[in-house]
């Protein structure tokens, strides 16, 4: 099960994982011309945890998430791992100061967002927000 | 060894592939294909012949004349310097003549190469700024053997702390079409920041390795705060 979206994200990891794990986080500011890019990446992600068919339905996923909120303009665009799941976020606009990414905690996900639609057999759980899509992967880490 | 924390040399120096680089950027570039390889490499050399950055290119040694044939396409001149101590001017290496210098790669020994380069290019040449990028193709034949992916991340890590001491910026070019996530993965994490076919991709927390010290990253951070 997926953790709730408010959870304290990475707050495990202040300066430095542990056991010697460097967390991955990519953040983008992104246009419609670059979705193929999101997708490379985030399967290259998905293929260290899972197997090859279930990290394309994320990349998938992941692609038809951000095609739905850049066609309101410029989105940013974050990938990160948390335990026990990765993470895509893309929101239209730039992020706000206040809820900007942080190394230590990681709050991107709208607690305001309309509960997870799970994708039949995968786990993999997205969530729409105003302006904004997050879509999870379970994985087995953390 | 030379230091090059003078603030007025943070400013834009390069581009590659449209993205702004400075002084002691060291970047992954993430590219698709030979093309788009020849055209980024050609497009940061040639810029580089303009301002009289030394330039060293790191390329199979079968692709180096097609680079130096696209640099002059752009320049109209060629990027050969036969003059040590001339501005302006590419070397061109083949990866046996420094990540595979002894027929394999490790990251100690590659990183003492650019010591030992940087001393003969800045101390020794008295070159004010160079350039460096290195498709590291030649890596795609390695990934299966044990530990290297991993030795490859400490080096890319460890050579962030190289470029922040030294007035350059370094492109480090791998092929999309060649590596998988295995590779790609911890490659992206090494990297302060990633051009990614035209993404530019930050990554926060390129600071977090086990492969840097304390010191390190006190420095490192204290460098990216100067240079913002």
């Amino acid at each position: 099960m997926p953790r709730q979206p408010d959870d304290g994200l990475h707050v495990a990891y202040p300066g430095g994982a542990p056991g010697g794990h460097q967390p991955f986080w990519a953040h983008a500011r992104i246009d419609g011309t670059a979705l193929d890019v999101l997708v490379v990446l985030a399967r290259a992600l998905a293929t260290r945890w899972v197997v090859d068919d279930l990290a394309d339905r994320f990349a998938r996923s992941v692609a038809t998430a951000a095609a739905t909120v850049v066609t309101a303009g410029e989105c940013t665009f974050d990938l990160w791992e948390e335990p026990g799941r990765l993470v895509c976020h893309v929101a239209h606009g730039a992020v706000a100061a206040a809820t900007a990414p942080q190394p230590d905690r990681l709050r991107l996900v709208d607690p305001t967002a309309t509960p997870g639609g799970r994708e039949p057999g995968t786990g993999i759980v997205v969530e729409h927000g105003p302006g904004r899509v997050t879509v999870m992967l379970p994985v087995p880490f953390g | 060894m030379t230091s090059a924390d003078d603030s007025s040399r943070f400013e834009q120096v390069a581009t590659i592939g449209g993205l702004p680089v400075r002084t002691h950027d060291h970047l992954c570039v993430l590219y698709r294909g030979q093309c788009q390889r020849d055209d980024l490499m050609a497009e940061f050399l040639s810029g580089g012949l303009r301002t009289g950055d030394r330039c060293y290119c790191m390329i199979a040694s079968d692709k180096h004349q097609r680079i130096a044939d696209a640099v002059s396409a752009r320049t109209g001149r060629v990027p050969d310097g036969a003059v040590p101590g001339a501005a302006g001017r590419i070397d061109f290496v083949a990866p046996e003549g420094s990540h595979l210098g002894r027929g394999d790669f490790v990251s100690d020994r590659m990183l003492q190469f650019w010591d030992d380069w940087a001393i003969a290019t800045f101390d020794r040449d008295g070159v004010a700024h160079a350039r460096i990028i290195a498709d590291m193709s030649w890596a795609k034949a390695l990934v299966d053997d044990d530990g290297f992916v991993m030795d490859l991340a400490r080096y890319e890590t460890r050579f962030t702390v190289w470029a922040s001491r030294h007035p350059q910026v370094t492109a480090c070019m791998y092929d999309l079409d060649r590596f998988d996530g295995d590779v790609i993965v911890p490659i992206v994490r090494a990297h302060p920041k990633v051009w990614m076919n035209g993404v530019v991709l930050t990554n926060p927390y390129h600071l977090r390795s086990e492969y840097l010290s304390d010191a390190e990253t006190r420095e490192l951070t204290g460098h990216a705060a100067a240079t913002r």
